[in-house]
């Protein structure tokens, strides 16, 4: 929910703002049960982040049980080893622990943020919420019932509507395509039944990656881990088999009509995943088009000298199957062609023309310079080494990204534009309303 | 809990009344460089709200010196993050990077305080961006809506009646030359403070600031903010319906004091034990017993000029009545007028607010927005030295007497989204 003084930001997208942490290199290990622990020790100040990541998103849900990955991750914390749901946030909350879970469509996550303190007490708690949850019938009824006021609740936001029709056109019959909570009407027909066998084949050490960052070290994390999951039982099945998407082979426009001032516009095609050998070249590409800060060639044509739009940018998505690449931006229902109009413009002078060598050298500076500063908390550390984790980088990434950024070279980058830029077969989805004075 | 605070701060004012606020912290080889201006939608008129907004988007359109987007390049060629807000009270801009990047930040934020070029198309284009910001952002939002619309029911004479974004009408009429007197009578080094925090030498910064920015002159003093809002008389009501709304939301707003009142920190436990957490008042009631609210909070933010609205809220389950949902609101502030809540919920309010604050220093960012608010509001960056003590004694007593002298009928706003669907 939002909080606090409404702020307001000239820029694109605030994320978090980043700061400092260059060079981390954290010490990667298993456990005997097949967990895959990431672990940077941080004493600057006294609390300890601790994100679970668990590969149990709704990419293995179906089609006919959609929801159900996020329904199991709602409900874990609704009680777990003897204690309720209650009895559980009254004991975190009591000591300033704050416990969260959520579910993209790759993993499933609970993150703790607990002061080092409290550290064996929270940790104990996030060990049976992971371990043993309960799984009530009431608790599932009450749980349910809020997963579809927030669906509704979701309906409400366009960008949102926007983005999630792109997914479903663009990803065809791939699991990709559904969204990670599921849909109205799958929800409402899940049983019990179907979270517990949802929990029980995916919810294993085996397939979980514990990332730490803060004030605690190799023996205190092993100790708690052994003393609390010892009996969490590895899974002797491998976890099912995905293919990648498949392309579109032609152009699509996806109009939904919806009672907004505003056009919400999502246009693009499928992209890379982070595995392809490619990615970093494409990621450098995206910075010159379309990335982060206020100076991409997207920002400057479309907000910048259109005054089309506040906030615009492109995105390769770091999946783990080939995942999608889009253009976001936002304008006022009439202007909405002209708008798409000028962004397949960007696309097609980028794609053909490339960039000039004084911009890649710009992104490259600002990549590699902004990098550390997205490395500076607990938290961010924590995310980001998931994130390394999930995609098997390597204890060395932090140090090895950003020189594998300085490597692209002009030829790199006019060839990924070539290769991974389509303007020509682009999907097109806008949410809009009538048009608007 | 000094050193684990970490509040090693030196600061210095220069002869032009510029404020510099300075905290080392050498972990790693960035800062954080900050200016705070003390003006934001409280300095505006009827008819030119959003001004402080807009001039905060003009900030990026050049000087003499570099033009539109100039700026951005250059902190972005040396790999720097930017950006800027704007708030009721204040508006600050910022570049993280490198911390031998820092003169970056004084040769361009020393040069765009005084000598801001506002040029007329670039300012016509940019409305049409705020425009489109206040589309995203509120307009075809059915909550923010509804909070913009409590916020304007609630006040009725001071500035925090209007949004921080401005009404649409004003954002497209204001002109340059609005612009103009705005941008001169706030942007002078005595209207600003500058924070820097990270991995930098205090003295240092205090003689490159004076370097940069000591011979931009003072300007005048802009003038103070008269309008007091009066004591409310009685309950006021609003409704927003929504064609686009699915799930009704009912919100309750009460008049409070804000920071330096000395009754901002009962107000901070008042407001946790009610609807801080699964544990609150609030969600145990209205999630867990009553089945009533997908979601529940309650918020105050005492960091503010003025008095402020605590406000609790509840998001509906689909089929409850927003009634009936009120009502269970009204009883929960009732209870905490009645003293019906557990030392224990007193102690967890406390430990919350403790250790929230020691994860909110885990960034030089954090930290410096911090300092300059507490600047800006005029209670200085000493404050948050104190804040974690003061919330450490508060009392029973103290909670149950702001909760009766404030959350009373009278001094209440109703809101309430309705989706035109349910009608």
């Amino acid at each position: 929910m939002r909080r606090g003084v409404p702020i307001l930001l000239a820029g694109v997208l605030m994320m978090a703002v980043y700061q400092a942490g260059a060079g981390i290199v954290p010490q990667v290990f298993r456990t005997d049960k097949g967990v895959t622990v990431w672990l940077a020790s941080r004493t600057s100040l006294p609390f300890v982040v601790i994100k679970v990541l668990v590969r149990a998103g709704s990419i293995y849900d179906t089609d006919e049980k959609a929801g159900v990955a996020y329904l199991v991750s709602q409900l874990l914390p609704e009680g777990a080893g003897g204690m309720t749901g209650l009895q559980i946030s009254q004991a975190l909350d009591y000591m300033g622990s704050d416990l969260d879970t959520g579910c993209t469509k790759e993993y499933a996550t609970l993150t703790l943020v607990t002061l080092k303190e409290h550290l064996n007490e929270s940790f104990r708690i996030l060990s049976l919420v992971l371990s043993q949850p309960a799984f009530r019938e009431e608790d599932f009824e009450r749980v349910k019932k809020e997963v579809l006021g927030e669906l509704l609740k979701e309906e409400e936001d366009p960008g949102l509507v926007a983005s999630r029709a792109f997914d479903e056109h663009l990803f065809g019959d791939h699991p990709y395509h559904r969204p990670e909570k599921g849909y109205y009407k799958t929800v409402e027909t899940l049983t019990l039944e179907d979270v517990r066998g949802f929990y029980r084949r995916f919810y294993r050490p085996n397939f979980s990656i514990f990332s730490v960052a803060g004030d605690i070290t190799r023996e205190e994390l092993e100790g708690l881990i052994e003393a609390y999951l010892g009996d969490w039982s590895p899974s002797d099945k491998p976890l099912p088999s995905i293919p990648d998407p498949l392309p579109l082979g032609k152009t699509e426009k996806v109009v939904l009509d919806k009672q907004v001032t505003q056009a919400n516009i999502v246009m693009g095609h499928l992209g890379v995943k982070r595995s392809n050998p490619d990615f970093v070249k494409v990621y450098v590409m995206n910075q010159i088009l379309g990335g982060g800060g206020l100076t991409s060639r997207l920002f400057q044509k479309v907000r910048e000298e259109g005054g089309f739009s506040y906030s615009v940018y492109s995105y390769f998505q770091p999946s783990y199957w080939r995942g999608a690449f889009r253009v976001v931006l936002q304008t006022k229902n009439d202007r909405a062609q002209a708008a798409m109009d000028e962004v397949v413009k960007v696309l097609e002078d980028y794609k053909y023309k490339g960039p000039t060598a004084q911009e890649l050298e710009d992104a490259k500076r600002y990549l590699t310079g902004s990098f550390p500063l997205r490395l500076n908390t607990n938290q961010e550390i924590a995310d980001y080494m998931a994130f390394a984790a999930l995609h098997n980088l390597g204890a060395d990434y932090f140090v090895r990204f950003p020189k594998e950024i300085e490597s692209v070279t002009l030829e790199d980058v006019k060839e990924a534009a070539m290769k991974y830029l389509h303007p020509g077969r682009l999907l097109e989805v806008v949410v809009k309303g009538p048009s608007s004075p | 809990m000094a050193e684990v605070y970490g509040l090693n701060v030196r600061t210095k004012v220069l002869d032009n009344g510029l404020k510099v606020v300075v905290l080392e912290d050498h972990s790693t080889p960035t800062a954080t460089f900050q200016v705070w201006y003390r003006v934001g939608s409280r300095n505006e008129v009827s008819g030119r709200t959003g001004i402080s907004h807009l001039l905060e988007h003009m900030m990026f359109k050049g000087t003499d010196k570099y033009g539109p987007g100039e700026f951005s390049k250059i902190v972005a060629r040396n790999g720097g993050v930017e950006n800027a807000f704007t708030s009721r009270d204040y508006t600050a801009y910022f570049e993280n990077w490198a911390s031998d990047r820092l003169k970056v930040s004084m040769e361009l934020e020393s040069d765009r305080m005084r000598n801001l070029k506002l040029d007329p198309q670039e300012f016509e284009r940019e409305k049409q961006v705020v425009m489109e910001e206040r589309r995203l952002r509120t307009e075809d939002d059915p909550i923010s809506l509804l909070v913009e619309e409590v916020y304007a029911t609630s006040y009725k004479v001071h500035p925090y009646h209007w949004p921080v974004i401005g009404w649409m009408s004003d954002i497209k009429s204001i002109t340059l030359e609005d612009l103009k007197r705005h941008y001169k009578t706030y942007y002078a080094p005595n209207n600003a403070v500058i924070v820097v925090v990270g991995d930098v030498d205090a003295q240092q910064v205090f003689r490159q600031v004076e370097e940069y920015f000591g011979a931009l002159p003072r300007g005048e003093n802009p003038p103070p903010v008269t309008s007091v809002e009066p004591p409310q008389r009685g309950e006021k009501r609003v409704t927003v319906v929504s064609p686009e709304a699915r799930l009704s939301f009912v919100m309750l707003a009460f008049h409070v004091p804000s920071i330096d009142s000395g009754e901002e920190y009962a107000l901070a436990v008042l407001t946790n034990i009610l609807g801080e957490g699964k544990s609150s008042h609030l969600y145990q009631r209205l999630v867990y017993e009553e089945k009533a609210a997908v979601f529940t909070s309650a918020h105050y933010q005492g960091m503010a000029k003025d008095p402020v609205l605590l406000y609790l809220y509840a998001g509906l389950v689909p089929g409850r009545s927003p009634r009936d949902v009120e009502v269970l609101l009204r009883e929960e502030v009732a209870k905490m007028k009645r003293g019906e809540f557990t030392d224990r919920e007193l102690e967890k309010a406390k430990n919350q607010v403790k250790a929230a604050f020691i994860y909110g220093l885990d960034s030089n960012f954090y930290r410096a927005m911090n300092i300059g608010k507490l600047e800006v509001l005029g209670v200085g960056w000493e404050y948050m030295q104190t804040y974690v003590e003061r919330i450490g004694v508060v009392t029973r007593d103290d909670v149950v007497r702001v909760a009766k002298k404030y959350l009373k009928d009278t001094n209440l706003t109703v809101g309430i989204l309705v989706p035109e669907r349910n009608l």
